[in-house]
């Protein structure tokens, strides 16, 4: 063809593609005030833009759009069977937001959702009234970010600020942050509560280039080492660790620079650490490995039970090699390993 | 290749010369020009013939780099929408059935966007067609573009298909003429032309994900040596496809075995210990 094409990137949140029951919801227009630029679509249900056939999810995540949608059903589920617990009879999880702004090759979310788009739930008063009538029988102790990566989006929808208010009025609740970000202007904006557990995720460099978009190694220890300093509680999560040629070297190497990053006195304050292989449902796995040809996913796993994972005796020796570097300044009741859960 | 899809032929004549696109052979008796990018065919009016004009199309587009684009003309419902404005359409609406259907919207073209809803009658402002207002809030009508869309993704991914539509008027199609949308189309051609190229190069950077997946040929020639059962012709492929994705060649790591004379395996049990051998070198 001889015109010359007129394309340029799209940016994140392009489009946003609004269910027509929530347009009016304040929480629709504090996210629609802080994207101005994004094209709104109306929509019957997100299912219709999110569910479609045959979407590309690696092409999608280059340029996210966004689906601000009402959850309906349930909003709060028992933890699930591969999720680490850290000891915690009443476990749950909740699923704020479908999708990760994070594009990491080998994350399960690739395998779960059918796209690559991002949803956020906006009736954050129906997640508290669900919270509420657990909380009025047991303790619980809530994940809040498994299917998505709440921390980098905190601008758009506040939703970290939200619980926190929350928890202040309920003092049997436990939330966990699970992030990849460099969270600094979070951790400083939010006064620090036993409450509210930031769990970093750390991997090594060899292992950060199969997460794309997100901070490097170095960026996510100083936002850990700034959390710790402000008195926050922190966990670092070791969790999945990766196979990767010469792992052993890799994740020796490893500890060194969180010691060398942190400093002794910074890891004795982390709440604990978490330690776990990379392990994957079979159904996730096998549409995981259609969205890439990474050998950290087409790795041959072995299915136990249903849950496909790097062979046993492996597994082992890389939990206890990394397990062992960090009995240098943690305790076994402070490290939690998936094995033991 | 840009599978382009439109309903008539005054709305194809401008571009099958701007496009320098050659008759081709029809598709079924659909009427086809081509050329080396572009392929466009003609469905004629209407929701069934955009429909399955569709699905003989998109059946062909088999490449991962292949889209599927429609062009035509449509009706304003907003009167102060005017005639002669190109959009991209983000969602399409069906009357008939109330489905809805989303194209991605890669790349970005910088055309405005609308809406469009699609039914099987030309729409008259004198008598409003039954069932437009509970409609979606789009903008736009016409009496292809969900239809072929809703079939097309029977085919084809959201990301691999693209719609286009111009303003011909607002429901008051008497004054409407073969000619006068000739002329229409012809204005938008600087603008279609540049968009249809942006598709071109949009369609090219898709990517295959190359999974490594050994052919049919190649399992079947590695398991008669393995002896291979069904689980193991299942972690023989997968071990090929890490293998590929590692740059390891299979082939080389399987040559000393050849060469000692270790492959073919004698029996079942050997081909495991053999397989398992393989995993363990290449995976530990």
């Amino acid at each position: 063809m001889k015109s010359s094409p007129v394309s340029s990137p799209l940016n994140p949140y392009h489009h946003i593609y609004v269910e027509e029951d929530i347009r009016e919801h304040p929480q629709t227009l504090r996210i629609l005030s802080r994207l101005p630029k994004g094209q709104v679509i109306p929509i019957q249900h997100y299912k219709d833009v999110f569910c479609r056939t045959r979407q590309d999810i690696a092409l999608q995540h280059r340029a996210q759009a966004l689906i601000l949608a009402r959850k309906t059903g349930t909003l709060i589920y028992p933890g699930a069977p591969v999720c680490q617990s850290f000891g915690n009879h009443h476990f749950y999880y909740t699923s704020l937001c479908m999708n990760c702004p994070y594009d990491c090759q080998y994350c399960y979310l690739r395998g779960m959702y059918p796209s690559g788009n991002l949803v956020l739930f906006v009736n954050l008063e129906d997640y508290f009234r669900e919270l509420e009538t657990r909380l009025a029988e047991h303790p619980v102790y809530l994940c809040l970010s498994y299917d998505t990566d709440l921390c980098p989006l905190e601008s758009l929808h506040g939703l970290i600020h939200a619980f926190h208010h929350f928890l202040a009025i309920h003092p049997t609740l436990t939330v966990e942050v699970r992030t990849k970000s460099a969270c600094i202007p979070l951790l400083r904006a939010l006064p620090p509560t036993e409450q509210m557990i930031f769990a970093f995720t750390l991997s090594p460099d060899e292992i950060t280039v199969f997460e794309r978009k997100t901070p490097s190694l170095g960026a996510r220890l100083q936002a850990a080492k700034e959390g710790i300093d402000l008195g926050h509680s922190i966990r670092l999560c070791f969790d999945p660790m990766l196979y990767v040629p010469g792992w052993r070297e890799v994740y020796t190497q490893f500890v060194p620079t969180l010691t060398d990053t942190l400093g002794a006195d910074h890891l004795k304050k982390v709440r604990d650490f978490s330690v776990g292989t990379f392990r994957i449902s079979q159904s996730y796995l096998r549409f995981l490995r259609h969205t890439t040809s990474s050998p950290i996913v087409q790795y041959p796993f072995v299915n136990l039970d249903g849950v496909y994972g790097y062979p046993p005796t492996l597994a082992r020796e890389m939990e206890d090699t990394l397990c062992d570097a960090l009995s240098a300044f943690a305790g076994p009741d402070k490290i939690f390993r998936w094995e033991d859960n | 290749m840009i599978y382009l899809q439109l309903a008539m032929s005054c709305e194809a004549a401008p571009l099958i010369r701007a496009l320098s696109l050659s008759a081709a052979q029809p598709l079924h008796g659909l009427k086809r020009w081509a050329s080396q990018d572009v392929t466009l065919t003609l469905s004629g009016t209407g929701p069934y013939a955009a429909c399955a004009c569709a699905a003989l199309t998109c059946a062909e587009a088999e490449s991962a780099h292949d889209l599927f684009v429609t062009f035509g003309t449509c009706a304003s419902l907003l009167p102060d929408l005017s005639p002669g404005t190109l959009y991209r359409i983000h969602a399409l609406y069906d009357l008939a059935s109330g489905r809805p259907y989303y194209p991605d919207m890669f790349p970005d073209i910088g055309l405005p966007e609308a809406g469009i809803i699609t039914g099987a009658r030309v729409l008259d402002t004198a008598s409003p067609l039954h069932g437009l207002a509970d409609c979606p809030p789009h903008t736009l009508y016409d009496m292809e573009s969900a239809a072929a869309h809703l079939a097309a993704s029977r085919f084809l991914g959201p990301h691999r298909q693209a719609a286009l539509r111009l303003v011909s008027d607002a429901g008051e199609s008497s004054h409407i003429t073969q000619e006068s949308i000739g002329h229409m189309v012809e204005k938008q051609l600087p603008a279609l032309t540049a968009v249809l190229a942006s598709f071109a190069s949009y369609a090219a950077s898709l990517e295959d994900v190359d999974d490594f997946t050994p052919s049919d040929e190649e399992v079947s020639h590695l398991c008669s040596l393995l002896r291979c059962s069904e689980s193991m012709r299942l972690q023989l492929v997968q071990l090929i496809r890490y293998a590929g994705s590692c740059g390891i060649s299979f082939q080389t790591l399987l040559a000393p075995y050849i060469a000692s004379g270790t492959l073919p395996v004698r029996d079942r049990k050997e081909g495991k210990r053999i397989l398992e051998e393989l995993t363990r070198l290449i995976s530990t």
